[in-house]
């Protein structure tokens, strides 16, 4: 078949495109938050006393830092979905949460003394911690995957990346209502590690799911 | 804005629209411009250049089954570029050839560029022996044959509806042919 044959071809052809981008990764995003949410109260308990704590200063960072990772990462994936988006600009504001998570971490240990840096650090069960955030994030990033493939991703390993940031970020955002730990310390190391986590798995994926 | 996205813009706003003329315009002007672009592309990622015409043929397919990604409130350059490099990668990494094609070289695809094409590089042909028996056939009559929808449901003994479905899954499956082989 020529070219001109092709173009022949592909005007005569006038089944309906897919759906956008848009509405695809926001119906597959929906389809895993309501599956993780439902995984969270299946698995853990919520905090105790959660009302009184948010009113506490340590503890409002960490939604307002969740907030705009997940802000922040749903942008970026909704550009990676489409060719030529530019992707630069949700990237800086994603960016804000480490340099915040940085600062409030340095005001910690200069307001503790240094015996009491590790035990901050661990808080109750870190490693309980970090492995139900990457647990709950999994059905929020396979149903983007899914949902990216309604895309054109050009660049499948970051598109990938930026699904496992957005799942990770909204898994930690639902884990806040359960982690009994409010230290920067803790939030800096573990919620970064699991979301961390969640982003290679992404990019993992993607590099050989989002392929077309 | 340059007169080929004001043009090539207008035409698929037009072609989303339901003009079917337009849309062939579009594709046609699509190829035209991209020639030279992918053949410098290939050239720089070490494909031999007598590939052009194939992988111009996979971004018109591409540009077509993923048309619904382009935001109409955007410049399309940009889109196209982006599928013009996503596709010429694409092309190098299935033949070994370098994979990290810098995104400068797509900066100026606006830029009207007039370069001779040698009729053998249109001629390329692009085998339909891979598709199912149905799809060959409606493909076959629609895009070589060049009937309409009605008169391929005639000669073929289908409804148009089956026609409609056949033909595009046939389209969707010769953008797939590259993913199954590598």
């Amino acid at each position: 078949m020529k070219t001109d044959q092709l173009i022949r071809a592909l005007a005569a052809d006038r089944e309906p495109a897919g759906p956008k981008p848009g509405l695809a990764l926001a119906l597959a995003g929906a389809a895993g938050f309501a599956l993780s949410a439902l995984l969270f109260i299946w698995l853990v308990p919520m905090r105790p006393h959660l009302g009184e704590a948010m009113r506490t200063f340590p503890f409002a960072l960490k939604p307002v830092e969740m907030g705009i990772l997940v802000v922040a990462s749903a942008a970026m994936v909704l550009r990676l979905a489409k060719p030529g988006a530019p992707v630069l600009g949700a990237l800086t504001i994603a960016a804000l949460v480490p340099a915040i998570m940085v600062a409030a971490a340095a005001i910690e240990l200069m307001l503790v003394p240094r015996a009491e840096w590790l035990v901050r650090l661990a808080g109750t069960h870190w490693y309980i911690c970090v492995l139900n955030m990457v647990l709950l994030s999994l059905p929020i990033l396979a149903a983007l995957l899914f949902g990216l493939r309604y895309g054109a991703p050009t660049r499948p390993a970051l598109a990938g990346a930026g699904a496992g940031l957005l799942s990770g970020a909204v898994a930690a955002s639902l884990y806040i209502a359960h982690c009994p730990d409010d230290s920067p310390l803790f939030v800096g190391a573990w919620f970064t590690l699991a979301i961390a986590i969640a982003t290679a798995i992404g990019a993992l994926a993607g590099s050989r799911l989002l392929r077309w | 804005m340059s007169d080929r996205e004001t043009q090539w813009s207008g035409l698929m706003r037009a072609a989303s629209h339901g003009d079917s003329a337009a849309y062939e315009r579009c594709l046609r002007e699509i190829a035209h411009g991209l020639r030279p672009l992918v053949r410098r592309g290939l050239l720089r990622t070490g494909v031999n250049p007598a590939e052009t015409e194939d992988v111009v043929q996979d971004i018109l397919i591409a540009v077509h089954l993923k048309r619904q990604t382009w935001d109409e409130t955007r410049p399309i350059g940009p889109w196209i570029a982006g599928i013009a490099r996503y596709k010429i990668i694409d092309a190098a990494r299935r033949r070994g050839g370098r994979t990290d094609l810098p995104i400068d070289d797509f900066a100026d695809i606006l830029p009207d560029e007039a370069q001779p094409e040698t009729a053998s590089e249109r001629d390329v042909v692009r085998s339909l022996e891979a598709l199912p028996p149905g799809q060959r056939k409606v493909v076959q009559a629609i895009a070589v044959e060049g009937v309409s929808i009605a008169a391929a449901a005639r000669s073929l003994d289908m409804t148009e509806g089956a026609v409609r479905v056949a033909l595009h899954r046939g389209l969707a499956a010769l953008a797939k042919r590259h993913r199954d082989e590598s």
